[in-house]
């Protein structure tokens, strides 16, 4: 894998939630006043508030995915790059990257945060956003740059 | 004959498009390396449904904290004459030049324009702030 594969995931992630962020606030506004889509919404049986809860949690959903992406990676570069057969948690992958690519321990520390938010978010029910997208996005960028430009 | 003419009047918005994207490109390029950046030029390809495939000018920009591409998306863009991004690594920050007119708004991942003048003192501070 390249590591501009690895940032093009991650980027990916950016112009998908920058789309969907466009629609939903275009959906929004139509709702007030075009009918098309009023009726279209109906058809569906869509709610008002589900559409907002939606808006809502686009953020944090997309932190999901940004993290996902990133962890994908880490684990590609351990196994294929470092030919490890393991699949360690997601806490651990980063240490053990950390300590193998002598990683700066401050870009450690603002991914771990980015994966505790994460984890918030799933197992917490964390809906209010403490970091972010752009944040997050910009952290495991920082210290995607510690590994090879290939592996 | 209407087919014709809808071929050459494709064939010249590309033309023009392209090149004012060089003319952008070698503009960056002039303020980058009076910044004592180092500048790394190439070319890729874009393919538009309506223009077809061309070749555009990409840079990349080494400042002390990272990198910076810039990198045309292409003309045919949601109410805009064009688009090329300046892109941020490793933090993957960006904006967008949007083509308004002869002008280029700045717009920045939250889609708030920057309501600054495209000109050297501003590309460098933005460029800084984008890969900081």
């Amino acid at each position: 894998m390249l590591r501009a594969e690895a940032y093009d995931l991650l980027k990916r992630v950016r112009d998908e939630h920058e789309a969907a962020k466009f629609s939903l606030a275009q959906t929004l506004r139509s709702l007030q006043s075009d009918s098309a889509v009023i009726a279209a919404g109906a058809a569906k049986g869509l709610s008002h508030g589900e559409l907002h809860r939606c808006a809502r949690n686009l953020e944090i959903t997309y932190v999901i995915r940004l993290f996902s992406e990133f962890e994908g990676t880490l684990v590609d570069y351990w196994q294929q790059g470092l030919g490890k057969s393991t699949r360690p948690r997601a806490s651990t992958l980063i240490a053990l990257v950390t300590a193998h690519r002598s990683i700066d321990l401050a870009h450690r520390r603002s991914v771990d945060d980015v994966r505790e938010y994460r984890n918030d978010i799933i197992h917490e029910q964390l809906r209010n956003s403490r970091l972010r997208f752009h944040e997050c996005k910009s952290r495991l960028g920082r210290f995607l740059s510690w590994l090879p430009p290939e592996w | 004959m209407a087919a014709e003419q809808d071929l050459q009047y494709r064939k010249q918005r590309r033309d023009q498009w392209v090149e004012r994207v060089a003319h952008l490109v070698d503009e960056i390029s002039d303020w980058a390396q009076k910044e004592g950046w180092t500048v790394r030029r190439d070319r890729k390809e874009i393919t538009e449904p309506l223009l077809g495939t061309y070749e555009v000018p990409v840079l990349a920009i080494g400042l002390p904290d990272g990198e910076l591409q810039v990198q045309p998306i292409g003309l045919c863009i949601v109410g805009a004459e064009g688009r090329v991004d300046l892109e941020a690594f490793p933090t993957l920050n960006r904006v967008k030049l949007v083509g308004r007119g002869d002008d280029w708004e700045i717009i920045t991942d939250s889609n708030v324009p920057l309501r600054i003048s495209w000109e050297p003192k501003n590309f460098i501070q933005l460029a800084r702030d984008l890969v900081a």
